[in-house]
């Protein structure tokens, strides 16, 4: 196609699977977190009603000082996939981006004023030093919970688009400032699988807050996420259909007679989310039972890794009548890939050790409703 | 040459829209670097001499940090990413494929960065003192390895040095500008830091006077290493190419005079510092402490100003040119025409059936257009007011010799008169026919 730009000329400073298994985890990280900024902010919607009752205003305050940190760890594994897709597809991924130009850069306006708002909120949370309006609180919440469900719109329109070149002439000459998401009839269903499959992510992140020290009816608390997260997840199986039925046909069959790649990674999704949703149901009826929160995250967190692996195996597909991996010129920097590794693996030694220093002293008595807000 | 589409902004334009996020960003990271290393060494002094009042300052600016640092300058930096990859893909891409195992690393220091940074501030009181020092060293050196790398990708830019012939990583990011870049950004930081931090302890009236002097003085030590700005400016100075020495050395009087303006200013700042704050042991009010983070901030905007500056006509020196054509390649925009290599401008466009001023415009959006704009910053129309068709053309055939900071303008004749025939239409359009008096090629005024 007369309009894709060529790969690089500089090739590739790695191998292409190990780019690709860096892109997936951190990909996969990004989302783990992102799930709860996303799930996170619709459930304090729903919290926020609740307050006047105690454990309600707990678990609000907490789910509450959990959030920014969350968007910070979303913002910096968010940089992970970014680069490495870069790499990889870059030729589809700018052009996209600057098909949707001031919708892409203007995503970021949008987040650092949701970052802001929920700032605000949160110095507006306390008992002396609530909001006066009602209104305007509500406001708030709704603002940063648009905000996060916009932005992963946004997100979901620039992947489309770079799935899908045979509609880059028609959205480029559609709007030369580059303000169109994109007109693939798989938009909506893919992002809205999205949304729906992040609340049920990030419900597993309430199942946890509920369930830390000093928990006013912990089981209320931990229940109630695990409740959203079941509903989320039976949502998204039927929005997963319509996903599917919006894809190319003849991918469909491929996927269901399992006799490709790609077919094997979505009988493995398949494979996880049974057994997830087996877990999650008993979580409502069992919310603080320890080695079932385990079992039922480490689940979700595979399952997200094995979603992340299928879109990216799906994209492969898609794009190889245009392009595929094979065709980069490789050309390795060890050094500076060992250099990375070995920093890597450094810093998460310094990040346990953070951890560990953290969970011990935030092991000391003092109030609660403090201790992870400080 | 042209592959990608082109991203375009109304009044500012791509490059500019680029250095405006650049820029806050480059504060923002600055403040960060500076503020985890007045953190690490204020807390391991303060609680040497068990100096409650720096302490509890101290508290505070972590609150600051996270919520300047953290929010603003983690999205900011993005922002970058962001807005390089829209107005200058072709540069993005050269430098995501070259130094990506560079920025990875530097992805692994920004993690530890927030993660320690995060815990640092929300830690206070609730772990060992010992611990909580741990992790304000922690964060200053995971921040200033940050810069450190950053800095080695941002000086190839400037100067790649053997990295043009060799292509090797190394000869790339250990450049000859790469360790001057190092040390002028880490006094940067410090002067905006400290100076931030003399601003914020006015804001709060639970310090008494003689404790903000006291807070005040303390930072002051992080400010006096600003006079050292003359001799780091020059170690830079040595490394980078010729022809943009020449053009701080009077090449450009607006390089000349932001250079200049940025040593002085930094100079004045660290002496002022030294003599007045840490000598005198003087107080800053709240008015003063921000006017000289101002003149700090705008010092550092210069340094930022001359460095994109003299790097001009490149993006990456002596291989591509701002418009994202590389040297290499002006022999076959010649010969086969710009057009021919930019296939997102010929949808829906008949070369052979369009007027010349139609073709201009596409030549003006693919040249032109990363740098101008029409009506707006760096308007292409106020800088050829009043130019007769034959200057203008004279300035267009020898453009990168009469303006050596500009790429050469390529393309067959047919589409460089198109240029220019339409760079005519927009002054006609913008001044009628009574055009301010015309110079011609003579410098005569035809008109007059």
């Amino acid at each position: 196609m007369d309009l894709i730009p060529s790969p690089d000329s500089l090739g590739l400073p790695a191998p292409v699977w190990l780019l690709l298994l860096l892109h997936d985890v951190t990909q996969t990280i990004h989302f783990l977190f992102m799930n709860f900024v996303l799930g996170g902010s619709w459930f304090l919607l729903w919290l926020h009603f609740g307050r006047k009752v105690d454990w309600k205003e707990q678990l609000y305050q907490r789910c509450l000082s959990v959030l920014p940190v969350a968007l910070s760890m979303a913002i910096t594994f968010g940089i992970g996939p970014l680069l490495f897709v870069q790499v990889l597809y870059g030729q589809f991924f700018y052009t996209a981006n600057i098909i949707m130009g001031h919708f892409w850069l203007g995503l970021l306006l949008i987040l650092v004023i949701a970052f802001y708002l929920i700032y605000v909120l949160k110095a507006k949370s306390g008992s002396d030093d609530r909001f006066s309006s009602p209104i305007l609180r509500l406001t708030l919440h709704l603002a940063i919970a648009l905000s996060f469900t916009f932005i992963a719109l946004l997100h979901t329109a620039n992947a489309v688009l770079v799935l899908t070149p045979e509609i880059w002439e028609e959205a480029y000459t559609g709007s030369l400032w580059g303000t169109l998401l994109s007109r693939s009839e798989f938009l909506i269903p893919r992002y809205l699988h999205n949304v729906v499959g992040a609340i049920g992510i990030g419900g597993l992140w309430i199942v946890w807050i509920g369930n830390y020290r000093g928990s006013l009816n912990a089981s209320d608390q931990a229940r109630s996420g695990a409740v959203m997260s079941l509903v989320a997840t039976f949502i998204q199986m039927i929005l997963g259909f319509w996903y599917l039925a919006a894809l190319p046909t003849d991918l469909v069959k491929s996927l269901m007679r399992f006799d490709s790649t790609l077919g094997w990674h979505f009988a493995s999704s398949i494979l996880v989310a049974m057994p997830f949703t087996v877990c999650l149901f008993a979580l409502t009826v069992i919310p603080c039972h320890r080695l079932l929160r385990w079992i039922t995250s480490g689940l979700g967190a595979l399952l997200v890794f094995a979603m992340v692996v299928f879109s990216e195996k799906l994209r492969e597909v898609l794009l190889e009548n245009y392009f595929t991996l094979a065709e980069w010129k490789v050309d390795t920097q060890w050094g500076p890939i060992l250099i990375f590794l070995g920093l890597f693996v450094f810093g998460l030694v310094v990040l346990a050790w953070i951890a560990w220093a953290l969970w011990k002293g935030f092991g000391q008595p003092g109030d609660p409703s403090e201790e992870i807000s400080s | 040459m042209w592959e990608y589409p082109t991203w375009d902004v109304p009044r500012l334009g791509g490059g500019m829209a680029i250095g405006l996020i650049a820029t806050i960003h480059v504060l923002v990271a600055h403040f960060s670097v500076g503020a985890g290393i007045i953190l690490a060494v204020g807390e391991t002094v303060a609680r040497k001499k068990s100096d409650e009042t720096i302490l509890n300052f101290l508290r505070i600016f972590s609150k600051w940090l996270l919520l300047i640092g953290f929010v603003f300058g983690a999205v900011s930096g993005v922002a970058i990413w962001f807005s390089i990859s829209l107005a200058s893909t072709r540069a993005t891409s050269m430098l995501i494929h070259t130094f990506v195992w560079f920025w990875a690393i530097e992805w692994v220091f920004f993690l530890v960065e927030i993660v320690s940074g995060y815990a640092y501030y929300a830690s206070w009181g609730r772990i060992s003192p010992r611990q909580h020092t741990a992790l304000a060293w922690i964060y200053a050196v995971a921040a200033w390895m940050s810069l450190f790398i950053i800095s080695g990708i941002l000086s190839f830019m400037l100067s790649p040095g053997d990295w043009i012939q060799t292509r090797d990583v190394w000869d790339g990011f250990l450049n000859p500008t790469f360790l001057s870049t190092v040390a002028l950004r880490t006094l940067s930081s410090l002067g905006i830091a400290s100076l931030a931090a003399m601003a914020i302890v006015n804001l709060y009236p639970k310090f008494s006077r003689e404790e903000r002097t006291r807070v005040i003085n303390f930072n002051a030590t992080f400010l006096w290493p600003l006079v050292l700005m003359l001799p780091f400016a020059y170690w830079y100075f040595q490394g980078i190419p010729p022809f943009a020495k020449g053009l701080i050395q009077g090449g450009a009087a607006a390089m000349t005079l932001f250079f200049l303006f940025g040593i002085a200013a930094s100079t004045l700042v660290g002496l002022y510092a030294y003599f007045g704050l840490i000598r005198r042991k003087r107080y800053i009010n709240l008015e003063t402490s921000l006017l000289l983070l101002s003149i700090a901030i705008i010092a550092t905007v210069s340094m930022e100003f001359v460095r994109e500056g003299v790097r001009k006509p490149y993006v990456i020196y002596n291989l591509l040119y701002s418009n994202g054509l590389t040297k290499e390649e002006v022999p076959r925009a010649n010969n086969e025409g710009v057009l021919a290599n930019a296939p997102w401008k010929r949808i829906g466009f008949d070369e052979n059936t369009a007027d010349p001023e139609a073709l201009g415009e596409k030549m003006y959006e693919i040249q032109c257009s990363s740098c101008h704009v029409v009506n707006g910053f760096n308007d292409v129309v106020l800088l050829i007011d009043g130019w007769s068709d034959d200057l203008l053309w004279y300035n267009l055939e020898r453009l990168h010799e009469l303006k050596p900071f500009m790429p050469p303008l390529v393309g067959t004749d047919k589409e460089r008169k198109a240029l220019a025939a339409y760079l005519m239409e927009l002054q006609r359009e913008r001044y009628g026919n009574e055009t301010k008096k015309e110079v011609a090629l003579d410098g005569s005024h035809p008109q007059s």
